[in-house]
């Protein structure tokens, strides 16, 4: 796992720089630091639904039960501890002396209330009954035991309860401002986190200050959320000092522009993105046609073509290098070679070859017509350009198929579409189950694939509380779905951050902007 | 109204025959593109990213996957040049003809015609255009048919107020009271005196529906990677606006040209029929 | 005239129905939901799903889903977005000013420069500044939109550095904080619609200009400018004036493009992110509020146009 790690430094050192941790200079209190967001709508803790802004702004007025660092491991939150009693119970210890905010409609001036373990018991019962974005199914019963601990039982032996999309995102809620806010809730929450809500216009800003009683040190004044929905627009905002940091640079090109323009550049976190084949759907029901496309892509050219050094990497599986818990490029490339004679070797096995001699393949009178289902994304469609034009150079009739993001989900979901489109996963611990598991399917699981050997594993996985272990079966069932050819993995993005090269301390990595957590906080140099 | 007449009025226009010349060009490259287009628009150089125009081999330059961008504005006439024309063809037609009989007959036609006008014009654009395309498809064929859909009411509208000023006039009425038929105080009366505001118009639109396309391109609805169409060209070039500037000014310097010859030859059509200033020169 | 407004106001009503009911028919048609985006990107757990597919009705057939919606409109309620749960009417209520604001602006952009350019462009026909003054504002509507304010912005925002680059000002911040991020994206709007109201301008007053009664009056020794005010500018006034009105309209149906890059929190934006997201109540609340402005205005419209000519009459 270290070496995990090492190489991931590595990976990234070369082009990007880096100045979290590693300026010698002191932190300096004050300033407001302007953060870029797409779009703000509704910061209540639990009806986030996974909007990435909203939540980076919940992390700055909540505190989370526990913190997840980059490489996707818990930390110590609002829970100094915590241990397991057994396989089904946890046992979390919080930190004393944590109070809610003050100074608002809910808590007069100095009369924050403190922290307890009821209020984590109501803010978990809470997300179960509304937020959809946290999966708290395996929690059958949380109690508070004393007054700063609390016992969580599951139903099965959860693996991943404290990972980023369990309980590792749950943000603790003070009941009484829940019930007297009613909707405003939405709009000013109170919670007990590093900064307080001045104002919030959806879709507009978001202004926060300050919370001066916090348990962590907080340098800066306050912090900004600006809405600025087109990319180059953001851009100049960025140069020009409007804002401060960009927390994920979609436009790579951007990206490596302001970098030699002397913007901070660091990860915001990795994405797995390839081409997935709907197994129930002909042609690619059959698994000479998937593996025959495999081999006909010139996957390495495509990538280096599109993706500066640095900016990402290609990718031979479906977890991604910041994942340590099945990364695996030593084991899974073998498993793919570029052989286009090969691969039309066996799409002639299939019966597919130019009988009409009009260049491209067919049968039975039929052309194989490949229409790769993609949604509106920059790289992504710059890489599958590349593949379909190299896919039309060896005679398959094949193109993109850019569709409304709705209508493309809709065809995931339903089957209704070409049956192979761009395939995408958000890193995390948990990707592969929601791609592969055949009880996702009809929802994440849009391959329609059904293994039960890998089902199996996954399920051990989940419910393998040792890490090695886990590992292991994780890898395996990973390998699996490649020999079976579900997907062909063909990058992983590496999303940049980038920012003020006077911004200090603030953290990106995992999809979300971390201002102040146990590790870092941020601060602006004058 | 002499053919020669309308001719000789119309090559006076020394602008309108440049713009002519021009929108012959275009229409020329549009019809025979594989002979006049030096490469394949679509085949990839990617060792000659971003070229600027002027590049040895490549007149106007190569774009983000090192396809000529000489070659893909020639092809990219043809879809931009037929999507702009025959929308506008389509929405003048039904426009004019449904805002000349509301304005004359009044009454309930045009109490019909003008709910419609009200409801089609009502919808906003790109939505109606997201949601028609999520239902029928992301096709260039669908796009026109949801431009067409907008595009008709402004002609009505605009044909409707010309109408309604014109029927008051004497010279209308004299055409009444000799007994012609309402068809043909129409067609050989009004409709001649309202063409111009239509023929400007329409000149406007062809260019409006271009751009359309690059609106729709926006939302990724449009053309589809990798045909080479002006506004889907104009989109991807957005994104390199900094580092390859010739990406978005050269597709957007073809729509101008385009635009401008449709304009001036639209104005120069507009003084050759109009019955009452032939034979003026000048002022 | 009270009769025919009346009139005008019970067609008005039926048509937001016949409006609102169009949308919401084509948009149940096309594939995808709100829940299914956030089923597939695991935003939201399948239980929860299915629970607010229940609680909102999705399920049932969308006839019986616009029933349901048409009861709570009469209720006066305009409903929740299904992506944000943030109350319908309420976000029509940010953001409707925004646009009205910027659609004000435009427009008089749009009039300041085409009046001045279409009159000279007609008077001083066929002549270079006729020729020059039609380029120029040919430029304006051939350009694509957010190519013009994307270079606006890097020249007054980034070069200059004397215009805000993004947002929209607020008044408790001072008159010139609303004034300086209006400026760039009135011109950008302003511009694009320039175009046609100048060629209309011009080619409206070329045909006013030969007609006889001008002939006639400049015959009896009228004044120039009385001439041209009182019998060329009212007859030119409306197609003028119908277009521009069309325009207002179609400005306040969203200019989505603009909103986006000037990241201005307009009605545009708004609508087209609701449809893309099949988000129903969002979608049917902008849609009606867009139709009731579009035909205020068309009705304004019209009732000018009898200012402007008296011989136009309404039965």
């Amino acid at each position: 796992m270290v070496k995990k790690v090492f190489s991931l430094v590595g990976m990234i050192g070369l082009l990007l720089v880096s100045t979290v941790g590693l300026s010698a200079s002191e932190p300096q209190r004050g300033g407001v630091l302007r953060i870029h967001a797409l779009d703000l709508q509704n910061i209540d803790a639990h009806q986030l639904l996974g909007r990435n802004d909203d939540v980076s702004v919940a992390f700055q007025v909540y505190d989370p039960l526990v913190h997840v660092d980059s490489n996707l491991m818990p930390r110590p939150g609002l829970a100094q501890s915590w241990e397991n009693t057994d396989d089904t119970t946890w046992v979390f210890h919080l930190r004393p002396g944590v109070t809610f905010q003050d100074g608002n409609g809910v808590f007069p001036e100095g009369q924050g209330r403190e922290v307890t373990a009821e209020d984590v018991v109501y803010s978990i019962n809470r997300a179960k009954e509304i937020a959809g974005d946290l999966d708290l199914r395996s929690i059958t019963s949380v109690k508070a035991l004393d007054k700063y601990t609390v016992e969580i039982k599951t139903a099965y032996p959860d693996a991943f309860l404290l990972d980023i999309h369990h309980l590792g995102r749950l943000m603790i809620v003070p009941r009484e401002a829940v019930e007297q806010m009613g909707e405003e809730f939405s709009l000013r929450p109170v919670g007990s986190g590093p900064f307080e809500v001045v104002s919030f216009i959806p879709g507009e800003k978001a202004v926060l200050r300050r919370n001066e009683d916090y348990w962590l040190p907080v340098y800066l004044d306050g912090v900004e959320f600006v809405v600025i929905p087109d990319p180059e627009t953001t851009r100049i905002a960025l140069e020009t000092g409007a804002i401060d940091l960009i927390w994920y640079v979609r436009n790579l090109q951007t990206a490596v522009d302001l970098a030699q323009e002397g913007f901070t550049i660091k990860p915001m976190g990795y994405s797995f993105r390839g081409i997935g084949f709907n197994m129930t759907k002909p042609p690619f029901d059959d698994w000479r046609v998937r593996m025959a496309l495999s081999m006909m892509l010139d996957i390495d050219s495509a990538v280096k073509a599109v993706i500066p050094e640095g900016f990402g990497e290609r990718a031979y599986g479906q977890v991604p290098p910041n994942v340590p818990m099945g990364y695996d490029p030593e084991g899974l490339r073998p498993l793919h070679e570029y052989n286009p004679d090969e691969g039309l070797r066996l799409l002639a096995a299939a019966g597919w070859t130019d009988s009409d001699g009009d260049g491209f393949l067919d049968k039975d009178g039929e052309p194989l017509t490949i229409s790769i289902e993609i949604y509106p994304n920059p790289t992504g469609i710059d890489v599958f350009t590349i593949l379909v034009t190299q896919l039309r150079e060896l005679g398959i009739d094949a193109h993109l198929q850019q569709l409304d993001t709705s209508v493309w989900v809709d065809h995931l979901l339903t089957g209704k579409g070409s049956g192979i489109f761009f395939d995408f996963s958000y890193a995390g611990p948990t990707g592969l189950y929601s791609l592969f598991h055949s009880a996702t399917i009809g929802a994440s699981n849009t391959h329609f694939y059904s293994n039960p050997v890998v089902d199996y594993l996954l399920d051990r996985a989940g419910r393998t509380l040792d890490f090695e272990k886990r590992s292991f079966f994780w890898k395996r069932a990973q390998r699996i779905v490649i020999e079976d050819r579900v997907i062909i993995p063909v990058y992983f993005e590496l999303g940049p951050a980038a920012a003020n090269p006077k911004a200090h301390g603030w953290d990106a990595s995992g999809g979300f902007v971390r201002l102040v957590t146990p590790d870092h906080s941020a601060w602006i140099e004058k | 109204m002499s053919r020669r007449r309308i001719l000789r009025t119309f090559m006076h226009n020394r602008l309108a025959v440049l713009g002519l010349i021009v929108l012959t060009g275009f229409v020329c490259c549009a019809v025979f593109a594989q002979w006049v287009a030096p490469y394949d628009p679509l085949e990839m150089d990617l060792g000659n990213k971003f070229l600027p125009p002027g590049s040895e081999g490549h007149l106007l330059g190569t774009d983000n996957f090192g396809r000529d961008f000489l070659s893909r504005l020639i092809f990219g006439s043809r879809i931009s040049l037929s999507v702009g024309l025959v929308v506008v063809s389509i929405a003048m037609v039904i426009g004019t003809s449904l805002g000349l009989i509301a304005g004359y007959f009044g009454g309930f036609p045009d109490i019909v015609v003008m709910r419609l006008v009200e409801i089609f014009y009502s919808f906003p654009f790109l939505v109606l255009a997201v949601a028609v395309m999520a239902v029928l498809g992301p096709s260039l064929y669908n796009v026109m048919l949801v431009l067409g859909i907008v595009s008709w009411p402004i002609y009505a509208r605009l044909v409707r107020g010309q109408v309604l000023t014109l029927r008051e006039e004497t010279f209308v009425e004299a055409a009444r009271a000799v007994g012609a038929s309402n068809s043909r105080i129409l067609f050989r009366h009004i409709l001649p005196n309202s063409s111009s505001p239509i023929i400007v118009t329409a000149a406007m639109q062809v260019a409006s529906a271009i751009l359309s396309v690059a609106a729709l391109g926006f939302l990724g609805l449009g053309a589809q990677p990798p045909t080479p169409e002006w506004g889907a060209m104009l989109n991807e070039g957005k994104r390199f606006m900094r580092n390859a500037p010739h990406l978005i000014t050269i597709p957007g310097l073809a729509i101008m040209l385009v635009v401008l010859s449709l304009n001036f030859i639209g104005d120069a059509l507009r003084d050759a029929l109009d019955p009452r200033l032939r034979g003026i020169e000048g002022q | 005239m009270t009769t025919y407004l009346v009139r005008r106001g019970v067609i008005a009503l039926f048509t937001l129905f016949c409006i609102s009911f169009i949308v919401f028919a084509i948009v149940s048609l096309a594939p995808g939901d709100p829940i299914q985006i956030m089923l597939a990107t695991e935003r939201i757990t399948p239980e929860l799903a299915s629970r607010i597919r229940t609680y909102y009705g999705l399920d049932e057939p969308w006839y019986i889903q616009y029933g349901i919606y048409l009861n709570h409109l009469l209720h006066g309620n305009l409903g929740y977005s299904l992506t944000t749960r943030n109350p319908v009417a309420a976000s029509i209520a940010r953001c409707l000013p925004n646009t009205i604001l910027l659609t004000i602006a435009s427009m008089l952009v749009a009039l300041a420069i085409a009046i001045p350019l279409g009159t000279i462009s007609a008077l001083r026909r066929n002549s270079l500044v006729d020729y020059v003054s039609l380029t120029v504002a040919m430029i304006g509507v051939s350009m694509p939109n957010f190519w013009l304010g994307l270079l606006l912005i890097l020249y007054f925002g980034l070069q200059l550095k004397i215009l805000p680059v993004f947002g929209i000002g607020r008044l408790s911040n001072g008159l010139w904080d609303v004034i300086s991020h209006l400026i760039l994206p009135a011109i950008t709007l302003g511009t694009s619609m320039a175009g046609l109201l100048t060629r209309l301008t011009r080619s409206t007053l070329l045909d006013v200009l030969t007609v006889d009664y001008v002939r006639t009056a400049r015959a009896k020794g009228l004044h120039e400018a009385a001439v041209i005010y009182k019998h060329v500018f009212r007859n030119a006034l409306i197609p003028i004036v119908t277009v521009a009105g069309l325009q207002f309209g179609a400005l306040l149906g969203g200019a989505m493009i603009v909103e986006t890059v000037f990241a201005w929190p307009g009605m545009g934006r708004l609508a087209v992110q609701a449809v893309q997201q099949r988000d129903y109540p969002v979608i049917q609340g902008t849609t009606l509020v867009f139709a009731a402005s579009f035909m205020l205005v068309i009705l304004l419209v019209d009732l000018l146009y009898v200012f402007i000519d008296p011989r136009i009459r309404y039965e």
